[in-house]
Formats: structure tokens, C-alpha cells, sequence
């Protein structure tokens, strides 16, 4: 089965993939979606058979775009980090949820994030917000 | 103000690396080290290597970033 084949199977009209990523085990491939969106969406397929295994949505964050920054997989594949505002780790087996504590209230992430190679750290980058908290 | 914010995964500690003062981050990126906990930074005209158990910064002047001795 190739990528493509897997990608055409899961159709969100008025929405479009940003990005899309392979785990490094190759068991899964995850997308975040862009679009006229209400909510976050990230689609992450079983590579093997191309069934679609989980989507992640949330609310968007105050600082954050309209899609989902940035994806990564652990280095064991089984989380992915999601930047969008701010940084949260999604396992990917249980689907729990980790929002991972930002320095201030008035931190926005944005862009990118990266897992170290043994997984025991994540990195990512942050700026003040201009507007007050929380949004108006 | 931009900084890089480094969170332990197991602990869920988190720590302010570092800091740089300015408009827009825009050209931040970071990489890690493949062999390390040390992190890479793009920092608009300079990159920075940071040992992060450490919390230790090393600003790389652009003649030190093709020095074999600190990338390898």
C-alpha cells in the first residue's frame, strides 16, 4: 500500500493536510489538517492496513494558528508531540492527552518541536503573547 | 521575547533555555543531537548549542559553527 493510497481514504471536505509523517517504527502515519477549521484536527492511520486509528481534536489555542503547527513521533513511536499554541503528547496507543506546562500563561508556541533522540526530552520555542489573557 | 522551552517527558519538568529578547522568532528552529540530550538552535543569524542536562549555552559565533571539533 503506498502513501497515497492510504491519504485518500480519509476526506474531511473543506479542510486540507498541512503536513504528513511516517513514526519511525513505520506502524503509523499521522496528518494535521488546515482549512476553515472550528477545531484542531491531527488523523493518524495503522501504515499496515491504512485504516484510519485515531483523530485527535480540540479547540484551537489562544496564540496558536489555525491548524496544528507542527507533529512529531517519539523516537519509540508510541507519542506524538503536537505544537498548536501550545505543546501537548499524544499517546498514540491510548489516546491520552498531555498538556505539557508552559512557563507563563502568557507563552505561545509556535512552529516546532522536536523529541530528543532517546525521547526523555521535547523542545520547542515560545514568545510572548501581544494581547491580554485570557482572549477577549 | 522568544525562548526554548525544554520539558523532561518523564518527570514533566519543564525549564527556560534560553532566552533571546526581540521581535518575532520567525526563523527559530531547533534540532537534536543524534547521540546526546544536546539541542541545536537557529537563531535568525546565529546557532547555539545547548547541553541540556547541563542547562549550559554555547553561543557559536559563525566562525565557530564549521569547527569540526564542535559539531562532531
Amino acid at each position: 500500500m503506498t502513501l497515497e493510497n492510504v491519504i485518500e481514504r480519509t476526506e474531511f471536505p473543506g479542510e486540507g493536510y498541512k503536513n504528513v509523517i511516517w513514526s519511525p517504527d513505520g506502524r503509523w502515519i499521522a496528518s494535521s489538517l488546515e482549512g476553515a477549521l472550528a477545531r484542531h484536527r491531527v488523523i493518524i492511520w495503522d501504515a499496515a492496513n491504512g485504516e484510519l486509528f485515531r483523530i485527535y481534536e480540540q479547540a484551537p489555542v489562544y496564540g496558536g494558528g489555525e491548524s496544528v503547527d507542527h507533529i512529531a513521533f517519539s523516537p519509540d513511536s508510541s507519542r506524538l508531540l503536537l505544537v498548536k499554541g501550545n505543546v501537548e503528547v499524544l499517546d498514540v496507543l491510548t489516546g491520552e492527552l498531555q498538556t505539557m506546562p508552559a512557563g507563563t500563561a502568557l507563552s505561545q508556541f509556535v512552529g516546532t518541536g522536536a523529541w530528543s533522540a532517546d525521547g526523555a526530552y521535547i523542545a520547542s520555542i515560545t514568545g510572548r503573547c501581544t494581547g491580554g489573557w485570557p482572549p477577549s | 521575547m522568544a525562548s526554548v522551552l525544554i520539558w523532561n517527558t518523564e518527570t514533566g519538568g519543564v525549564f527556560i533555555l534560553y532566552t533571546r529578547m526581540g521581535e518575532g522568532f520567525a526563523n527559530f528552529n531547533l534540532v537534536w543531537a543524534p547521540d546526546r540530550p544536546w539541542l541545536a538552535t537557529i537563531d535568525g543569524g546565529s546557532v547555539s548549542i545547548l547541553d541540556v542536562e547541563k542547562q549550559a549555552l554555547i553561543r557559536l559565533e559563525p566562525e565557530f559553527i564549521a569547527a569540526p571539533r564542535l559539531l562532531a
